[in-house]
This record gives C-alpha cells, structure tokens and sequence, in this order.
C-alpha cells in the first residue's frame, strides 16, 4: 500500500491543516474526471492520516510493503528539469549514429 | 551495377548452375561413391551463410573447375561480400573493407562505396568510413542520393558532430552544406538558452532535408518543459530506423514522467540513457539503485534488504529509506538488528511493537497479545494506549468469546482469558471521547444481555447526548433488555431530530403495543385499548405490520366484543403480508395474552390449513423466519408447537432460491431449536449450491448427527475442524459460534474418537445419571487426554509465567480452563499444580 504521507507529500508530524492543504493541492491537481484512479488514492490517502488519532493509528499498526511511486515522484518532480549542452546532445547523436543501422541511401 | 545489387540475380543463378553441377555429377557415378565437388560444397556454404567456408571451397573449386570460372566468380564475389558483413558485425571493420576490396577485384566492379561507408560507421572508423564515399564526391546532392534514405540524415548528422570531412563531400553551393550551417546555428542559439531564435531557425530546415529529424528532435526539446503534448507529438513521427530515434525516446520517457516501472529506462539504447538522466536532473547510478529497489518491491525482505544498504544513501534521503524500511520489519523481523545498526537504535515501545505486529502477522494472537501488553508499559501517552487496546479488541481470537466460552477453551489463541469488552473498556479509560467504542460497547452488552449494557448506554449517551448513532444503539440495547419506557425516549428523541427515522417509529410503536399487552395482563383492557390507539395513530398507513391491528383484535375479543375483534383481524388479513405470516402473528398475540382458546379457535384451524396448503416462496420463509427468531426469545410462547405446525410450509421450502446468508440463517434458526430433519433438507440443497463453503457441511453433519458430535464420525469432525480453519473468514459469527459449540461438545466425548477410553460398553444414560462425585471418577481418560495439551502450553507460557512471577499463573490458567466445562476449578487446579511440580520456572532459583 501507498504511504498516505509520501502520497500526500507530507511530514508524519504535520497537522491537520497543513494535511488538508495538501489533498485539496492533490485534488486540483490530479481531478477525479482526468485521473480517476491517482485521484481515489489520494482521496483514501487523506481519509487515512486525516485526524491526529487516525495518524497515530497508521503509525502504530501499518506495516507491510511500501508503495514506491510517490517516492520516485518525489524524486523526479523535487528537480528542475535539466537542459543538455550543444557538446553533449553531439556525443549522443555520434553515439546514436555509429549504433544504428544504416538501411539503404 | 554494385557488387551488392547483383545479389538477387545471382540467387536465381546459383540454383541453374548447381542443379547443372549435380545433374553432371550423377552422370558419371552416384553421390555414395563419389567426393562432392568443391564447386557444390562451395555452393552450399554459401546458400548456407558460412561465408567463410565458402569462400574456400570456391577458391578451390575455380582452381579445380577452369570451365566454371565465370560463374564460380560471380559466387565467390557474393561470399566476399557476406564475409564483409559478417566481420562488420563482429566490429572488423579494417578486415571487412578488404573482403568488399577483393569483392571487387573479382568482378573488376568498383567496390559499392555506401555499402562500404556503413561497414566502417558501424565498427566507428568514421573518418575512413567518409573517405570511403569519396567516388560520389560532388555527385551526393545532385543524383538524389541523399532524398529518401538515411545516407543522408547519418552524414548530416556526422556533420553536426565534427567531423568536416563530410563537408568536403559537397560542392560549396550544395543545399546540405546551407542546412547544416542553419542546424549549427540551431544547436548554438539552444545552447545559449534562445529557445526562440532555435524555433525560428529550425523553420529554415525543409522538411525534404537530410536535417528533417534533427528539425523534429530540436523542436521536441525546446517544447519539452513548456508544450509536453506538442512535444510527444513530434517525437512520434521520428521513425525507427532513424539515428534520432534512441534519443527520442529518450526525451519521451523523460516527458512522460511515468516511473512506477524503472524498467522502461532499461528499454533505452544505451548511449541515450544520459540523456534522459540528463533531462530529470537525476545520475544513471540513482535510476539504477530505484531499478533494483523496484525489482524487489513485492518481497518485504528483499526490500527490506535493498533499503538497508549503505550505497542507497548517495541516492536517496537517509531518513526517507528509513521511513520506508520500518513498515517492512514486521514482516522482516530478522533484519531489525541490522537497522539499528544501520539507523540507530529503536526504543524499547518500538521493539514491542515491531514483534507484536510481526507475531500478529503469523497469526499468533495470544503471544502478540502478550508483546502489546507488555509493550503498553514503556508508554505513557493515553491515546496510543487507547488506540492499542481497541487494536486488541479487533483480534479474531477475542471476537466471539463473549458469546462463546466453550469455543474459547480449545481455541488456539486468547489463553489470557482476555476479552474483546475488558480491550473496549480499557481503550475508553484511556480516550473517553471515542464514540466507536461507546457504541461498540452499547452493541456487544446488549448482545450479551448485561446488566452492564445499561451503564454502557447511559455513559455514552451523557458524553454524546445528540449524537444518532449513539441514540440508535442506545434505543435497541434498551429494548432488547425490554426496557420500553427507556426504548420510547430515546426514540423519540431520534424522531425529534428525523422525523422518518422508521426503525425509532418502529420501536416507539413496539413499546406502547408492550405497554398495552402489560394493561391486559392487569385485566385494564381499557388502558390497553388507548394505547393501542396511540401505537395505530404512530403507525404509518403504508407501513402497518399488523401486529397493532391484531392486538387491538385480541383487546375486543377479551372485553367480549367478539363482532369488532373479528372485523380488525380481518383487517390485519388485508394487509399486505403474507398469510401465513399474519396467522402467526395471531397465534403468537393469543399465546402472549393468554386469550382462552375457546375465542380464537377457528383461528388456530386457519393457521393449521393454511400451514398445509400454501406454497411457500423466499420473502414468506424470511419473514416466518424472523418472526420465530423473535419468539424463539420468549420461553412462555408454545413456538415449537407452531413450528410443528409449520413444518409441511417449510418442508417445501427448501429448493427455494435462497442467498447464502438466508440460507445460513434459517440453517442456525433450525439448528438451533433442534428440528434437525428440516436442517438436513436445507443443508443439502445449500451444499449443492455452494460446494466450496463449509457452513452446508457443518449443518448437514449436525443434522446427520442429531446435533449431537458425539453420534459423529470422527473423520467426519475432522474434515469439519479443516473446514472450519479454512473458511474462517466467510462463516458468519453465528454460524461459527454453533461450529464450535458443536465440535467442543465432540471434543468431551470418547464415543467418537479414535483413541480408546475406558470400557466400550459403556452405557451413555448410566453415564448421563451419574451424580457429580461418580462423574469426577469417570474423568479420568476426559483429563488424561487434556494432560499432553496443558504440559505443551505450560511449557509454552514461560514467559507469561516469568512475568506473572509464576504466582497466580496456575490459579489463573486453571480458572480459565474451568470456565464453560462441567468439572470444577479444583480438577484442573490440582492437574496443573503436578505440572508445575515437574515444568519449574527456569531461573526461579536466580530470582530468589
């Protein structure tokens, strides 16, 4: 199962405001109309950590395998996009020519 | 023509000449006797692509052959040029140029300089792969040499990339060499961050250009961050065999930004997984390290194991691999030393709680039950204590044992004697504000009956005097224990926030028609007559039961108005209930008034007749079901008589079509009540349908069996006990309860099972009249046979025993192995007590 907090983007010590910021950011973002199904796990997300007994309760008995897609969205979306140089899209493109196969003229 | 244009004309040769070849050779002797000649071996080398084989045995043969040697030459041309390729491949580009070179010299042809140029591209001698092309110098833009194919679109990419001497190839005033200036100035103005400038020269690229993909790849990439669809768009129409294409992909995984399988980078050719390393902003080695970590996502303790290493930290947070890496442990246990060591050291509380969670996931209740205890404890924060306890209550092990002590003593789990209801109220000490457990609590009292449901209804409805739910249990838990008055307020008070609350509506109507049948039982049949008038005025004209009308029936009947009594049965007939139904709504008001049967006797034939005559269907059964179940509760009511009655209506009811939760509850109804001939009907049809669920199973043994487990089979109660383990989860509680009332009264037997107790021919009604001191003598085999069971617990409970201080422990266990049997505390206190003597407490000595 999904980390609700990985899920949500927030710190296992937020409050409850700052928990409901960030599932109506979510929601705006990921709309049930678009995206059906990233938006009903993050609508279970909130309902899980949504109250302090409710936080305290997943920390206390959850267990099990950890779902990694909000880890790795963390990690991709948390950098800026890079921008490769003139010199290395040429090293590319040599690599890319000398490995393909040249078909006919 | 090339050498390697020639290629198809010579296969339709090579066939001609070789049958020439055979057809010569079986003139003169047949293939046993004679050596093959080289020409045909040559030959079949290469049809067969051993180009290298080939190649010799038809240098022998032309040697052999001097007639052949036209066409001897023309197939070693071919080999030579196979052996090219083949070396090409193997990245021999040098020995590869020399086999296109003697190629030629054979056939004095020129050696095909495209075809050269992509044998030295391919093992990267780029330079010597451009001057290969010098022959077409001048002539690559003119001919349309470079329209259509990927000669084009590779030198123009090999241009881009440095390499001048591809300009050389192109006469100064060639549309190639303005292309490639404009694509320079494209990648400068891109490097420089002038995305705009890059888009508007890219414009200049013709789309009949050899730069056509450099334009589309070049637009994608400055469209990436801002236009992604647009983007993905062009990436699209870059073909596969394009020198563009790995790259492309590469900037659509990047766009696409769908990592939940790492595994797609590993679909990128590798030179452009820097690209896409690149565009994220990540480095190769964290891609790898999330790849690793995904391929092992489904098994705890790999995960568990990836998370732990020490490399991961260069990747990725320290403190998010350990809040990823701690859910793991439970069912990971045997790597929590290793992350102690890896994060620093748990507290004790978290020990607990990692082994308790752990032990839970073995399904060991009563040990995790033991670790939670221990572990409350190390804390003092009152609402993880409150939360640990209502985790306590949850666990299956403490689900029915309020209801079901006799199945506890042989349960597998909850030997601490602990009790969903103790967990609860433990939990509400703790955290008195949580309505859940409130009405939980309301809910398992009322179940029991306790004295206690009124303290639980009471507190909870002072901590939350408006809250629905709160009243909704508080009303039923008040009238099950037939408190009306009580029932009445709280449903009123429901009424007073919803007015179409029915089932309040329902239960104040209950309670003034209970309060009019207690005026009847004082012969005040004229308070009785106005409460009734109450309990009709309640009732809403749709939603009648008839129960009103039948008792108001009974009132007129009694105070000798026979005319009216008759006029409001009557009335209650019309309702849309089932006949049947209303007839035993009418027997049952006649029994609960004590109206003298000589008034009502028609009645009870009409009953009688319509038992017999009508044809059952589904929503009949159920409602005659539920209206037994509701006397059943009544031990002044004849409901067995009725159900003797009944019994030709339910007789044909069987192969109705029922739902598996219909059909288990009339199973438990008849179980229940012991009309085990009926069970069987049921059961059967039941095990038909649902041949995979063992509840069919168990009411048809129970019926077999008369209810009795010791009339059983023991294979029988054998394959029951598996079933039972089995399909735990889909019985319902009910079911489940009656399941192990049955199997434990098997277990006191010796009749059934297959070890020998006693004499044989022990008479079971000597056995039953025994009075209680002939009964603890004929314990004997009953305790031999719990003895093996205590030791292996005892010596199991070690720990439980430490903690107790070994005290109270066999005070305690005997207590609890007492509760629900027929012997007394002293039987078991004494055998454990000579257990003891022989398991001592290891370290009690130390202790001392």
């Amino acid at each position: 199962m999904t980390d609700p907090f990985f899920l949500l983007g927030v710190s296992r010590e937020s409050d409850d405001e700052t928990i409901r910021k960030a599932y109506l950011e979510k929601i705006r973002r990921w709309p049930p109309e678009h995206y059906p199904e990233r938006f009903q796990a993050v609508a279970q997300a909130y309902s899980m950590i949504q109250t302090g007994k409710k936080r305290l309760s997943f920390q206390l008995f959850h267990h099990g395998l950890p779902g990694l897609d909000p880890l790795i969205d963390t990690l991709f979306s948390r950098n800026t996009r890079g921008r490769p140089t003139q010199n290395e899209l040429k090293g590319w493109l040599k690599e890319s020519l000398i490995s393909c196969n040249m078909k006919g003229r | 023509m090339y050498v390697w244009q020639s290629v198809a004309f010579l296969n339709q040769q090579l066939y001609q000449w070789c049958f020439g070849v055979a057809k010569r050779a079986r003139k003169k002797k047949s293939y046993a006797t004679l050596p093959r000649p080289k020409s045909v071996e040559g030959l079949d080398h290469l049809r067969s692509g051993r180009f290298k084989n080939a190649i010799e045995s038809l240098k022998l043969a032309l040697k052999e052959e001097q007639s052949q040697s036209d066409g001897l030459k023309e197939f070693l041309a071919e080999a030579y040029v196979g052996r090219a390729k083949e070396l090409s491949e193997k990245g021999m580009g040098k020995e590869a140029a020399v086999m296109l070179e003697k190629s030629s010299e054979i056939t004095g042809k020129p050696v095909d300089p495209i075809l050269l140029f992509s044998l030295l591209l391919k093992v990267g001698q780029i330079g010597r792969a451009v001057h290969a092309l010098q022959p077409l110098k001048g002539n690559l833009d003119g001919d349309g040499l470079l329209v259509g194919g990927s000669l084009g679109e590779v030198l123009a990419g090999l241009a881009l990339t440095g390499h001048d001497e591809v300009l050389a190839l192109f006469k100064e005033d060639s549309s190639f060499l303005v292309h490639y200036n404009t694509a320079r100035r494209v990648l400068h103005a891109y490097d420089g961050g002038d995305d705009e400038t890059s888009l508007e020269l890219l414009k200049k690229l013709p789309i009949g250009s050899p730069f056509k993909n450099f334009r589309l790849f070049m637009h994608a990439l400055v469209l990436s961050s801002s236009q992604p669809e647009n983007a993905l768009a062009l990436l699209e129409k870059i073909k596969e065999d394009s020198p563009y294409h790995p790259m492309a992909q590469a900037v659509v995984i990047a766009i696409s930004g769908d990592f939940t399988d790492m595994g797609i980078f590993a679909t990128l050719a590798s030179p452009v997984h820097g690209l896409a390393c690149r565009l994220l902003n990540v480095n190769a080695g964290t891609i790898r390290a999330i790849s690793h970590i995904q391929s092992v996502a489904t098994d705890p303790d790999k995960l568990a194991g990836a998370l732990l290493k020490q490399d991961l930290e260069s990747h990725l947070p320290k403190e998010v691999l350990r809040t990823l890496c701690l859910p793991l442990l439970p069912s990971a246990i045997g790597l929590l030393e290793k992350f102690q060591q890896r994060f620093g050291p748990l507290s004790q509380w978290e020990i607990y709680r990692i082994r308790a969670l752990a032990l839970e996931g073995q399904k060991q209740w009563s040990s995790a039950a033991d670790v939670w205890i221990a572990a409350l404890k190390t804390i003092h924060d009152p609402m993880t204590k409150a939360l640990v306890y209502r985790h306590l209550a949850d666990f299956p092990d403490y689900r029915d044992m309020d209801e079901n002590p006799w199945g506890m003593l042989f349960h597998s789990g909850n030997r601490q004697g602990y009790s969903k209801i103790d967990f609860l109220e433990s939990s509400l000490r703790h955290d008195p504000q949580d309505r859940d457990t409130h009405i939980t609590l309301i809910r398992l009292h009322a179940k029991k009956n306790s004295k206690d449901a009124r303290v639980a209804v009471d507190r909870a409805v002072k901590g939350f005097p408006e809250d629905r739910d709160i009243l909704e249990a508080a009303m039923d838990a008040a009238f099950a224990a037939k408190t009306f008055k009580k029932a009445a307020a709280f449903a009123e008070r429901i009424l007073s926030v919803n007015p179409i609350h029915q089932r309040a509506r329902r239960v104040l109507v209950e309670s003034h028609l209970a309060h009019a049948r207690k005026k009847v039982g004082e012969k005040r049949l004229d308070l009785a007559h106005k409460e009734l008038l109450v309990a009709e005025s309640l009732e809403k004209e749709h939603a009648r039961s008839g129960r009103v009308q039948i008792c108001q029936a009974m009132v007129a009947l009694l105070s000798g108005q026979k005319e009216t009594g008759e006029e409001k049965l009557s009335a209650a007939r019309s309702l849309p209930i089932g006949p049947l139904e209303i007839e035993l709504m009418i027997q049952s008001e006649v029994a609960y008034l004590k109206v003298p049967s000589e008034l009502v006797v028609h009645h009870h034939k009409i009953f009688k007749d319509l038992s017999e005559k009508i044809s059952p269907d589904r929503v009949s059964v159920l409602s005659l079901v539920q209206e037994l179940e509701r006397s059943f509760q009544d031990d002044h009511l004849p409901v067995r008589k009725w159900m003797e009655i009944m019994l030709p209506f339910f007789a044909k009811a069987p192969a109705l079509d029922f739902s598996l939760e219909e059909r288990r509850l009339i199973c438990n109804m008849l179980l229940e009540n012991d009309f085990f001939d009926i069970l069987g009907l049921f059961a059967t049809v039941g095990k038909k349908h649902w041949e995979d669920d063992g509840s069919f199973l168990f009411f048809d043994l129970s019926s077999q069996s008369k209810g009795n487990a010791t009339q059983a089979r023991y294979e029988d109660l054998e394959i029951l006990r598996e079933v039972k383990g089995s399909v735990y989860s889909r019985l319902d509680a009910r079911t489940m309860s009656n399941m192990e009332k049955f199997l434990s009264s098997g277990r006191l037997s010796f009749e059934n099972s297959p070890f020998e107790y006693g004499d044989e021919d022990e008479n079971d009604e000597e056995f039953l009249d025994m009075d209680s001191t002939d009964f603890e003598s004929e314990l004997g085999p009953l305790l031999e046979m719990f003895q093996e069971a205590i030791e292996t617990r005892i010596a199991d409970e070690l720990p439980l025993r430490r903690k107790l201080g070994d005290k109270k422990y066999g005070e305690r266990l005997a207590k609890e192995l007492a509760r629900g049997l027929p012997m007394g505390v002293e039987v078991f206190a004494e055998m454990i007590s000579d257990i003891l003597a022989d398991i001592p407490l290891p370290g009690v000595g130390a202790r001392k």
